[in-house]
């Protein structure tokens, strides 16, 4: 087993792999993002509140995105 | 906001319970919290340490990045939550009972209630949670097509009915006295 795991870490499609899964959380991201900010522009009427959240959330998008992509970087280099 | 009639007056404007949006929050952290807390776990038991240690620091690249895409997954799902339940709303005017019912970002159901037409209003707070933070259901019963109107997890529902009521009460005291107005100018 302990071989299985060294030999799936080795193998060269892994990093194409794990940067696909970032690729396609990104798009999911990028979707879900798109849909929140019509709901907030269209039924909030406080402008404020709708700043508030789209920093909260996208500062937060933003510290998890990198934290994957700076693992990411590590691992394929 | 929902738009208003000629003459009509927004009277309460109200969201669900705090408690609806802490349990999203809570349950945001403690999923979060699942991966890097079996990870955690894992480097007491044996064979995972062995995995541990053949992986190498590579596998402890390959599980951060797996936890922090996780992690983003579960923040995204908050998110959609908690606008799920602050667009989930609803309004008392001097009309209408109007509720606005988000059940997802793509189900918006949108219900009115012309207050003449409240036959009764209930209210009901079941459990130990509710009863304590002072939030549950109320339940409007009419004779129209929809026969009952159900806001759930309202916060201070003996404080809605009141309104509700009173607003209820003067829209009738109006259909009277206008009643009895034209019953004056007939004679």
């Amino acid at each position: 087993m302990n071989s299985g795991v060294a030999e799936l870490l080795a193998n060269p499609y892994l990093p194409r792999v794990l940067t696909g899964i970032l690729g396609a959380t990104f798009v999911f991201f990028a979707v879900v993002s798109v849909v929140l900010l019509y709901h907030w522009k269209r039924y909030e009427s406080a402008n404020s509140r709708t700043v508030f959240a789209a920093m909260l959330y996208f500062g937060g998008s933003i510290i998890l995105f990198g934290g994957a992509a700076y693992y990411l970087f590590l691992f394929i280099k | 906001m929902t738009k208003l009639e000629e003459g009509e007056k927004l009277i309460l404007e109200g969201r669900k319970h705090w408690f609806v949006a802490f349990t999203y929050i809570f349950g945001f952290f403690l999923s979060a919290a699942i991966p890097p807390v079996i990870i955690f776990a894992a480097g007491k038991w044996d064979f995972a340490l062995e995995i541990i240690n053949a992986g190498g620091v590579e596998l402890a690249y390959a599980v951060s990045f797996f936890c922090f895409v996780w992690g983003l997954f579960m923040w995204i799902f908050l998110f959609i939550n908690l606008t799920n339940y602050y667009l989930d709303v609803w309004y008392v005017t001097s009309k209408r009972l109007v509720d606005i019912n988000q059940k997802t970002l793509f189900y918006r159901d949108e219900a009115v209630l012309r207050l003449e037409n409240i036959q009764d209003v209930a209210i009901a707070s079941k459990g130990i949670i509710q009863t304590l933070l002072g939030f549950g259901n109320i339940r409007a019963q009419t004779a129209g097509e929809r026969r009952e109107f159900i806001m759930r997890n309202i916060a201070n529902p003996e404080h809605v009915k009141e309104v509700i009521t009173l607003e209820q009460g003067k829209v009738k005291d109006k259909a009277i006295s206008v009643k009895v107005e034209e019953g004056k100018i007939n004679q």
